[in-house]
């Protein structure tokens, strides 16, 4: 499904991504565990086209990101993978002058060309699958932290992904929300849908992830089954790191 | 003790060499008082001529002080002036308030048209044709048009009306002879209509008080009409006719009634000074609101030449008075064979140039949306512009609405200097009804009600929107 190949970046002298390789099978779900300012975020942003990379390749289902300087290029090549990856953010990213509803619904009207109904009833099932079904009608503003995840959760759904990229979606919401947001995200497992999860939350990477990558400093230290990076580290940094988050 | 003396003497006798303060208006005012063309810094004029005349019959240095014309007797009302001789025409409302001297001058009204237009040789055939004529502001052909309701066009200099009709912008000027005659006779583009009508007198005013000098001042003028001073004058000024030798026959336009300054009266002018005064301020805001986006976009997201002229235009259009913008579409741009009519020459000045604070009010409000909602909009598969319309755009306009609105009351404020280009709005309405009926204080009142009554409101609507948008109640 995504395939990352060599893939090196850097902002200015910072090398922040040193060659990654990474195979994603469809309906696998990865978790992304790291130190901050590993990389993490910067690769999961390089395979929708957010961010660019200098060397190495991503393919995404059929479309494939490359480097490029031609601009016209590597936004058409972003916008063909952007079909088959959505993305949630951190800090949600509702647009906060739609409600709810029109938060899902934006996106099938203005790029899929659905018609406003049939775009408002899609809208309506996702926000039902997300446990929100009552509150199509409020803004963001009037919703809590969970909830605003929840509609993120479903707009990104909205688009119909094979994948969902979600960089530490639970981060910014208090410890009493993250489930409900959680528990979206493991329907979601059980669906099929194929995901990459950036996290801090070891206990849930180990609960829902097929695969734990740890990357630092740019690079991928540790990967492979999820019990086995958790319970039995290979590497000395990896140990450091994951005593250090389990406290 | 010699020297204490001598210093006595000058102190005792220093009022009577104090030069006497003499208010006239030099800004255009040939051939009254005006600037020499060869020598700007001297003054010169019939009444200079008739000034150094007076002084030497009375004894007495007369120094020439710049001073507005529209306000000349209030400035001698307030003894910042001796006396004020500049045109003046003695009217009832005027004999009032100040002292005049004797006539100095019989002055008639001339009709002037276009050399080419040959419609009318009188003022009732410019009636019936229902012309537009251009005059000064509180003057006798002003109150002349308004007592026949031909439809009038006002200006404070008088050289522009000639230079409109000349442009075709009004139909015909109706102002005094000296007028006509320096301004419009040289000018072959133009001719005298019809014969001069309308007789009245230029005479000089004096506070009340100052019954003495104008006494003397009288003495004077009579010793100079006698033994032909008076005509020498004129004549080097081109300005001598047979009236002149009636100096002292009844004055027609003194015959005038005196007018009633009701509210009933004034107050529907200033309502109509008002809604100009909204009509330009409302499509002004419009077509600065309109211009400003694309240019605030030019600047953010164009090519490095586009950016560089969206930063030229908006440093050029802030960085000049829009009082001159205004002056140079209306009166520049005909040179080169652009001629906007004043509101639209208004409108595009202040449209211009508030466009220019816009489009940086624009800047702003796009840049203070985060980079978030671009990249969350792009993960959905939108493209820039679509981004740009559906999602930057309308959190902009947000944003954007409370400086705008305060940006519409200082605009607002500002079109009272469209009377430079003889649109008669609010401010102007004001100073031309308060200069004939001296009712400064109760107009006053009232003009700043009306501004207040816009303004508060606006101002009232900026901050409940601001106060609302930092609720993120919008
Ligand atoms: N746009 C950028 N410009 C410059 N440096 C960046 C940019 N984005 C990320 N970085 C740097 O790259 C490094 C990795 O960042 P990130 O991918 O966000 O790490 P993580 O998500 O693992 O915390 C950090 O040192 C960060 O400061
Ligand atoms: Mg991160």
């Amino acid at each position: 499904m995504i395939s990352i190949r060599g893939v090196k970046k850097s902002f200015g002298a910072q090398v922040v991504l040193a060659g990654v390789d990474l195979e994603i099978s469809p309906g696998e779900t990865i978790a992304l565990l790291g130190p901050s300012g590993g990389g993490k975020s910067t690769l999961i942003r390089c395979v929708n086209g957010l961010t660019n990379f200098d060397v190495g390749e991503i393919q995404v289902g059929p479309s494939t990101l490359k480097p490029t300087r031609d601009p016209r290029e590597s936004r058409a090549a972003a916008r063909e993978a952007r079909r088959q990856v959505g993305m949630v953010f951190q800090d949600f990213q509702l647009f906060p002058h739609m409600t709810a509803l029109e938060n899902v619904a934006e996106a099938p009207v203005t790029v899929l060309g659905l018609t406003r109904a049939e775009a408002v009833e899609r809208a309506r099932e996702l926000l039902a699958r997300v446990g929100l079904e009552a509150r199509g009608g409020h803004y963001p503003r009037e919703l809590s932290g969970g909830q605003k995840q929840r509609v993120a959760i479903a707009r990104a759904l909205a688009m119909e992904p094979k994948a969902l990229l979600c960089d530490e979606i639970t981060s910014a919401l208090d410890p009493e929300l993250k489930g409900e947001v959680l528990s979206v995200i493991e329907k979601l497992k059980a669906e099929g849908m194929t995901l990459i999860l950036v996290t801090h939350e070891i206990g849930f990477a180990r609960r829902a992830a097929d695969r734990v990558a740890v990357l630092a400093d740019g690079a991928i230290l540790e990967l492979g089954p999820a019990a086995e990076v958790i319970e039995r580290p290979q590497q000395e940094r990896t140990k450091k790191f994951l005593e250090r988050v389990l406290g | 003790m010699r020297w204490l003396l001598a210093l006595a003497i000058l102190l005792f006798s220093f009022p009577a060499f104090a030069t006497l303060k003499w208010g006239a208006d030099a800004e255009g005012g040939a051939p009254y008082v005006f600037r020499d063309p060869n020598a700007p810094d001297k003054t010169i004029g019939f009444e200079v001529d008739l000034a150094d005349a007076i002084a030497k019959e009375i004894g007495e240095p007369i120094e020439f002080v710049q001073y507005e014309y529209g306000s000349l007797l209030v400035g001698v009302e307030r003894g910042d002036l001796d006396f004020a001789m500049n045109g003046l025409e003695v009217t009832p409302d005027r004999v009032n308030r100040v002292r005049f001297s004797k006539p100095y001058y019989v002055y008639k009204l001339q009709l002037v048209a276009r050399a080419d237009d040959h419609r009318f040789d009188s003022l009732d055939r410019c009636a019936e044709l229902k012309c537009r004529v251009a005059t000064l502001g509180d003057t006798a052909a002003e109150r002349l048009l308004d007592a026949r309701a031909i439809e009038k066009r006002i200006y404070d200099g008088q050289s522009e009306p000639y230079r409109d009709l000349a442009l075709s912008r009004v139909d015909a000027v109706l102002l005094d002879v000296p007028i006509a005659v320096y301004w419009a006779r040289p000018d072959p583009k133009l001719r005298f209509a019809g014969e001069p009508i309308a007789r009245g007198t230029y005479a000089i005013a004096f506070r009340r008080d100052r019954e003495a000098l104008a006494v003397r001042v009288d003495g004077a003028l009579e010793r100079l009409a006698t033994r032909g001073d008076l005509r020498k004058i004129y004549e080097k000024w081109g300005i001598w006719n047979e009236d002149q030798s009636a100096l002292g026959a009844p004055n027609d336009v003194a015959q005038e009634s005196a007018r009633a300054w009701t509210p009933g009266r004034y107050l529907p002018l200033l309502l109509r000074g008002a809604l100009t005064t909204v009509q330009i301020s409302i499509v002004s805001m419009a077509l600065a609101i309109l211009l400003g986006l694309p240019i605030a976009m030019a600047r953010l997201w164009g090519p490095r030449p586009v950016q560089w002229l969206a930063i030229a235009y908006v440093e050029f259009f802030r960085g000049i008075p829009v009082l001159l913008l205004i002056f140079f579409l209306y009166y520049g741009l005909p040179t080169v064979g652009l001629k906007l009519n004043a509101m639209t020459a208004a409108i595009f000045g202040f449209g211009l140039n508030y466009a220019a604070y816009e489009a940086e009010i624009y800047r702003a409000g796009i840049s203070s949306i985060p980079v978030g909602q671009w990249e969350a909009a792009a993960s959905l598969g939108m493209g820039r512009s679509l981004t740009f319309r559906r999602i930057v755009l309308p959190q902009t306009i947000r944003t954007v609405l409370p400086p705008m609105t305060n940006d519409f009351v200082a605009l607002f404020k500002d079109t009272s200097l469209v009377s430079v280009i003889a649109v008669v709005e609010l401010t102007k309405q004001y100073q031309i009804l308060a200069k004939s009926s001296l009712k400064y204080l109760e107009m006053g009142l009232v003009t700043a009600a009306l501004y207040l009554m816009i303004s508060i409101p606006l101002g009232v609507l900026s901050r409940h929107l601001e106060a609302r948008i930092s609720k993120g109640a919008l």
